[in-house]
């Protein structure tokens, strides 16, 4: 820049000194920024002039010129794929001038909470997530509320969305108050629920579901299951069972409830036929009924040798 | 005849059949009598847990308590509960008397409900009897009954005593399940 002959030295100095800031800026350091998808964002080129003469790029591309205004970029109808690392150089020096890290998301809608306790009476458990994608970084805080008193929801250690309560809290009913607050850069959301600790029970399936036939019987069925592992203590807190049971062949369930032990003979299987079998658990005074176990599938006992015909057989 | 061991399991059996039968009422006497004393217990989601009295054992326990209860201690827990049960069901029933006049099926529910905890009684009685148990003496659990209790205060009282009574039974199953499957028939 000219400057006039007695000021040479300062001008030298001041230009050294703009040169030295140009490649040691803090601008060569990102800034990040969050914008909301849709919306309409003006990038200025960090500290320069509206008139300076600058060069934008994204991700290394250069960005066509008629973007600029002045030396600002104008991005309009933000889209996911606006995001990227935003540079702005100095035209003829090369020098980058400044980054936007910028970041295309939304704010979170209302967040889903749902509590379930597969383990009564020794905890329960809550999980979240957002109905629709955010794009950008999410922090959810959870606080539970027992009556009055705050309680502690561990995190999982594997599960980030979901935590953990231990109550051992019998034969009152305190509600409980799960609330949670999700925040990120472009905005926060928050819900709550309340509910009794009873209401949530809902044990995990039976496991090894077994059937075999039953030597001599052509219409017998033997099925055998175990109490799910995570119930705690079936002993004070027993469990009662649904069977349902149908030939591959037909649609219809047959179904027994059964409210003690882990074995039931089924007497009039179709002879011949093979069966799938499921197994469902509930606490015998409170809560909803688990999830189907895992299928177990027998034919029941027929006479050897046989020709296996397709014949429905009479039952 | 004396000497002979009884066998526990049969009346087991049928305090766990009463007690079973009684919790299928206990929701709706809490709801009648909410419903009968105006605002805000009549209130949709009326719900004051926190509120207790100091006559009246709380069911609320937490697990690991509850689980080392031995049969003597279990027994004698609900003893003292259902037998306090009766005579504040006894105390709620005055009150109404005299806050409700007209309402029969509140007088005639509280009613059923106290006879119904003198029935468990009973039960628990023959089960201590046959586990060779002793039987606590009856004593009057009210105490100094503050007669001069406004309206207010005996609504409040009468609130606690049906929900505990509700919460009480949800125990007395529990328990006696746990004998039911200790002592099979």
């Amino acid at each position: 820049m000219a400057a006039p002959v007695p000021w040479a030295c300062c001008a030298v100095l001041a230009a050294t000194a703009v040169v030295y800031a140009q490649r040691h800026s803090p601008q060569e350091v990102p800034h990040v920024q969050y914008e909301r998808l849709g919306s309409d964002v003006t990038l200025p080129c960090g500290t320069a002039n509206w008139d300076a003469a600058v060069t934008w790029r994204v991700n290394g591309t250069d960005l066509a010129p008629d973007l600029l205004n002045g030396s600002q970029l104008v991005l309009h109808g933000l889209e996911l794929g606006h995001s990227g690392l935003y540079a702005c150089f100095h035209r003829d020096s090369w020098h980058l001038r400044h980054q936007v890290l910028l970041h295309v998301g939304l704010p979170p809608r209302e967040p889903v909470l749902s509590c379930r306790s597969n383990t009564y009476p020794k905890g329960f458990y809550c999980s979240w997530h957002l109905p629709t994608p955010t794009y950008i970084p999410n922090t959810f805080n959870v606080t539970v509320l027992h009556g009055s008193k705050i309680m502690v929801c561990e995190k999982d250690p594997a599960l980030k969305n979901r935590c953990h309560i231990r109550y051992m809290h019998l034969f009152s009913t305190i509600k409980y108050k799960v609330s949670i607050s999700v925040s990120n850069a472009l905005g926060h959301n928050a819900t709550a629920i309340t509910f009794d600790e009873f209401t949530i029970v809902k044990p995990d399936p039976p496991e090894n579901v077994v059937a075999r036939p039953v030597p001599s019987n052509p219409r017998r069925l033997e099925v055998t299951w175990q109490t799910p592992s995570t119930w705690p203590d079936p002993e004070s807190f027993p469990l009662k069972f649904f069977l349902r049971y149908r030939p591959l062949i037909l649609d219809q369930w047959q179904h027994v409830e059964l409210s003690d032990g882990t074995t039931h003979t089924i007497t009039d299987a179709y002879a011949g036929k093979e069966y799938i079998i499921q197994v469902a658990a509930k606490d015998n005074e409170i809560g909803t009924w688990s999830d189907w176990s895992v299928a177990a599938h027998a034919t029941p006992w027929t006479e050897e040798p046989r020709h296996l015909t397709t014949e429905a057989q009479a039952p | 005849s004396p000497g002979a061991p009884i066998s526990p399991a049969e009346p087991i059996s049928q305090a766990y059949s009463l007690a079973l039968y009684m919790q299928k009422n206990t929701s709706a006497l809490l709801h009648t009598y909410l419903q009968h004393q105006g605002s805000p217990f009549s209130d949709p989601g009326f719900s004051a847990p926190e509120l207790q009295l100091s006559s009246l054992p709380p069911a609320a326990v937490s697990f690991k308590t509850w689980h080392a209860l031995d049969d003597g201690e279990r027994l004698s827990h609900a003893q003292g509960a259902f037998l306090a049960l009766t005579q504040h069901l006894q105390l709620v029933g005055d009150d109404q008397r005299d806050l409700n006049p007209g309402s029969p099926i509140l007088l005639s529910q509280l009613g059923a409900a106290r006879l119904r905890a003198q029935g468990l009684l009973g039960n628990m009685a023959a089960i201590m009897t046959a586990l060779g148990l002793p039987i606590p003496p009856e004593e009057d659990t009210l105490g100094v009954v503050p007669f001069g209790a406004s309206a207010f205060e005996r609504k409040c009282r009468g609130y606690v005593v049906t929900r505990e009574y509700g919460h009480w039974t949800d125990r007395a199953v529990r328990d006696l399940a746990l004998l039911k499957a200790k002592y099979p028939g």
